[in-house]
């Protein structure tokens, strides 16, 4: 042992002259010596490529360290979980809200949930990816946050099942979905286009489109469609899930960043960013009308201007305007997105009314009221889907003794359904008043439906990515009862179905009306 | 109606009567209990559970994914998001994997805050009472750059979970590997905690990293845990392997030595008893991980009924693996007890260090190897790691002199 002389037990001689003045330590303290935590090493690559190059050195906003960043999360957890569990359980929330409100919630909580799970791996793939510890941080943060979102989501639909007026579709959306048709966008879009490809790509579609665009009316503005028609608790929710937002948008926006100076960028990232935006839009922009306009009682206002605000003027206008001196441009299908903003939701509306059986929540057709509002503001509607509405009304829709379902009536009168391979979404050619193009290819034995040339050519770039099956050609000969029961869509009693045609107490469907029926699941793919 | 001017209806009644009357009398569903079809772990189904359950949209190809048919888009190539090939390991089940602390959002960031408030008042009471004057001078420089680098070494695990936390193939696992990164990144945030508290208490001290990473990329005292960190880091792929190695061997051996046997044992005799406290919380940390590695890797993994044997070859060949490199990388770690200036026999005498060095083996043997039946000869353990006490092997790390083998 090396010989040092004894120094004692004093170390004043070193000490500052504060010493016994009580001192901590900042957040941002510590977080500035978070650059040299790296130290360069020969293996030092990502275990997921990407075609970009990240750089080293991209700094992050938010500056957090774990213990700041549990610090300030804690708070509002307490907050949320405080108003929820004593200030509205009190009030009987949950009972105050437009029952017909109340089913949209069914499918908001449970589909938000699906991205913000995925979003954990999208994160996670990116700070697997970034090369800059500051911006590993940020990712990392991000991967936490998407924990809590995911927890969140799923707590609206715990809520609901324990103190709602009808549970069933709250209590087992994770079931149900799993088999519907309805949850194949959203997978594909909040779902693998966050976490399954180039780690950039998932970026800009999880941080610079998803997040930077579409959470604002996902989240914020339904928001205000809750609260009018009586629902406090997804504000109380979804308003602390967007403070957190707008770190990950922040994130999106170092992901441009950091890859700007590699030349690929130019080669690239104009092209991801438009396949993104597609992507996002393609379920979004219809999904999110459908569930404003077709589930409320009271309506805000028109979908296409909630639309118009956030997508294009304030994302493809403002937040894509501050990245344009890195030369991105605005995509090119926002043209199209803009004319879907108008149609595509009601497009989408009849096509869910037709297989309401698939569903995890109950739905009415539109009432007098609803079909006044919707002339109104949309000039036309009526004859291209209100008059099939009333018809659907006189054929029986409502009534378990009918026999009448309206997917066999699309059929028998030519309005031929098909899933666009790519986004997952179902479109009727012959109905549609958004932008649609039906396009159909056969590739290894097997046939695609595309509904425009955005999603057709990224599957001719790369079919092996998106060779799934779509729902029609997964259950085509199935009996519909079969397909209700294997995904868990029947309530307590074992007989009577989650889905419903109308809100009353009454005549409600069991799964022997359907049977009865005997029909069995088309696939229109080989209608051709 | 424009937005941002509608009426909320909770505060109108006219429009709480109308939701009222078109509200059903009695719930329509008497099954209140969400995920109820999922099979609790104990008597009653948990709300960590009822959140968890089943958010992971898996496939029903890998163990006990529950979605029908394939994923929607996939990476390059046709690999879907949550593939199986991603590890050697099998599960018939991965979601029947719970958390023993039963961590979801909430609880796991409520108990963090709490040690964030703790370690804020610590710092505020150590400081007060001047608890910095009982530190001696010559311990000084092992906690500019001993300790700091300790910093490296709790960054490298953290970053190798960044694929095990994309690639894990249900939900529960998936969050227990998440917040279990989060601690590895808290862990090397205190140790730098640490040090930029005491820059602003001791003259001189600087907190940068600057000497603390000469010396953890350049001493031979580091070279052997710093490259099985690297590995596991830049070069290890399979998610299972990354999670056995960084907890079930290099944590469980270097790390808890470096923590409980070196830097808790001997900092108080330098009248040290600020670093002990902040590595308390790390070594909590790491507990909290062996519960979850343990129920991991045994319940659900070793003892798996379908997949057990094969899941117990392949964790045993990892351990092969691994075992030698952690081993070498604390064989060279016993070096630094050369330099303890004036270290008394009790805290760094050989025969202690043996103790220490038995202590942690044993605990090793007991959490982790006999997990999965591996042999693990102690003793033979403990002399390798002792060899590197041999003075012919001891180098001096101490960056505030220059790096070279003591004479």
């Amino acid at each position: 042992m090396q010989s040092v002389k004894p120094s004692g037990h004093s170390i004043m001689e070193n000490t500052k002259r504060a010493v016994r003045a009580p001192t901590s330590v900042e957040a941002q303290e510590v977080h500035r010596y978070l650059m040299d935590f790296k130290w360069e090493f020969e293996k030092n690559r990502t275990k997921y490529g990407t075609k970009y190059e990240m750089a080293n050195l991209t700094k992050e906003q938010f500056k957090l360290t774990a213990k700041e960043y549990a610090r300030m999360e804690a708070i509002k957890e307490e907050r949320q979980f405080g108003t929820l569990l004593d200030g509205l359980d009190r009030l009987d929330a949950a009972n105050r809200v437009h029952p017909r409100w109340a089913e949209a919630m069914k499918v908001f909580a449970n589909f938000l949930e699906c991205g913000e799970y995925n979003a954990i791996a999208g994160s996670a793939l990116l700070w697997d990816s970034a090369q800059s510890p500051e911006q590993k941080n940020g990712y990392l943060a991000q991967v936490i946050d998407e924990i809590r979102h995911s927890n969140q989501t799923a707590y609206v639909n715990h809520y609901f099942s324990k103190h709602g007026s009808d549970a069933a579709g709250h209590n087992n959306p994770r079931q149900l979905r799993s088999v519907g048709p309805a949850f194949r966008g959203i997978k594909r879009a909040f779902g693998d286009g966050f976490n399954a490809g180039d780690p950039v790509e998932c970026s800009i579609n999880l941080q610079l489109v998803a997040e930077a665009c579409y959470t604002n009316p996902l989240i914020v503005a339904l928001t205000e469609w809750a609260a009018t028609n009586g629902d406090e608790i997804t504000p109380t929710v979804f308003t602390s899930i967007q403070t957190d937002e707008m770190r990950h948008m922040a994130n999106g926006y170092q992901t441009i960043v950091s890859v700007i100076n590699d030349p690929k960028a130019k080669l690239h990232l104009n092209t991801d960013l438009n396949n993104a935006f597609w992507t996002q839009t393609k379920y979004f922009t219809p999904i999110l009308g459908y569930l404003f306009e077709y589930f409320s009682r009271y309506k805000v206002e028109p979908w296409y201007k909630t639309w118009n605000r956030w997508v294009y003027e304030d994302w493809a206008g403002i937040w894509l305007g501050r990245l344009a001196k890195y030369g991105v441009t605005s995509p090119p299908s926002l043209r199209e997105a803009k004319q879907d903003a108008v149609w595509s939701h009601h497009d989408v509306a009849i096509l869910a009314y037709a297989l309401w059986p698939l569903h995890h929540w109950r739905h009415e057709l539109p009432d007098e009221v609803d079909m006044a509002w919707f002339e109104e503001n949309y000039p036309g509607w009526y004859d291209r889907y209100g008059r099939i509405y009333d018809e659907w009304r006189k054929l029986g829709f409502e009534d378990p003794k009918s026999g009448f379902l309206p997917s066999a009536w699309l059929i028998e009168n030519g309005y031929i359904p098909y899933v666009d391979h790519v986004s997952g979404v179902p479109f009727c050619p012959k109905l549609a008043k958004g932008a649609c193009d039906l396009r159909i290819l056969e590739r290894n034995g097997r046939r695609y439906a595309f509904s425009d040339t955005y999603g057709e050519q990224q599957f001719l770039l790369e079919p092996e990515r998106y060779e799934a099956q779509d729902f029609l050609t997964q259950f085509e000969g199935w009996e519909l009862s079969e397909v209700i029961r294997a995904g868990g869509g029947l309530r307590s009693d074992g007989k009577t179905m989650i889905a419903q045609p109308h809100l009353r107490s009454d005549n409600m469907w069991t799964i022997d009306d359907i049977q009865r029926i005997g029909m069995k699941i088309p696939n229109p793919l080989k209608m051709h | 109606m424009k937005q941002g001017q509608s009426i909320r209806a909770a505060f109108e009644p006219e429009r709480i009567m109308e939701i009222r009357k078109v509200s059903p009398a009695e719930p329509l569903e008497k099954q209140r209990t969400m995920s109820y079809y999922v099979v609790p772990e104990g008597k009653r189904l948990t709300e960590y559970e009822q959140l968890t359950a089943y958010a992971q949209q898996s496939a029903d190809y890998a163990g006990g994914g529950i979605e029908v048919g394939e994923y929607q888009q996939k990476h390059a190539g046709g690999r879907g998001a949550y593939a199986n090939e991603t590890t050697e390991v099998i599960n018939r089940d991965w979601f029947k994997f719970r958390d023993p602390d039963r961590r979801w959002f909430y609880p796991a960031v409520k108990a963090k805050a709490e040690d964030g408030r703790t370690a804020d008042r610590f710092m505020k009471a150590a400081s007060s009472e001047g608890l910095v004057r009982l530190i001696e001078r010559d311990w000084i420089g092992f906690l500019d750059v001993d300790f700091g680098a300790l910093t490296f070494y709790e960054y490298g695990l953290f970053n190798a979970h960044s694929s095990a936390t994309k690639d894990s193939i249900s939900d529960f696992v998936k969050t227990w590997v998440a917040l279990t990164a989060f601690d590895k990144n808290d862990a090397a945030q205190m140790v730098q905690t640490e040090r930029v508290f005491l820059s602003k208490q001791i003259e001189n001290f600087d907190a940068d990293l600057v000497r603390a990473k000469e010396v953890w990329t350049k001493s031979p005292i580091y070279a052997g845990i710093r490259e099985a960190v690297e590995r596991l880091w830049g070069d290890t792929y399979d998610w299972g392997e990354i999670l056995w190695a960084s907890h079930a061997i290099i944590d469980a051996i270097y790390g808890q030595f470096v923590r409980r046997e070196f830097f808790q044992r001997i900092a108080p005799a330098y009248g040290d008893n600020i670093t002990p406290w902040f590595l308390s919380q790390a070594s909590g940390y790491a507990q909290t991980a062996k519960g979850g590695v343990r129920r991991l890797f045994g319940d659900n993994l070793a003892n798996d009924p379908d997949f057990g044997l094969h899941n117990r070859a392949v964790i045993r060949a990892w351990t092969d693996k691994w075992l030698p490199v952690t081993l070498a990388g604390l064989r060279g770690f016993v070096g630094i007890y050369a330099q303890l200036p004036n270290a008394s026999e009790k805290v760094a005498g050989r025969s202690v260090v043996e103790e220490g060095v038995e202590r942690v083996m044993q605990d090793w043997a007991t959490d982790f190897a006999h997990l999965i039946g591996y042999e693990a000869d102690v003793a033979g353990l403990v002399a390798e790691v002792m060899s590197g006490m041999d003075p012919a092997l001891a180098y001096r790390s101490d960056a505030t002199k220059s790096i070279q083998p003591i004479s």
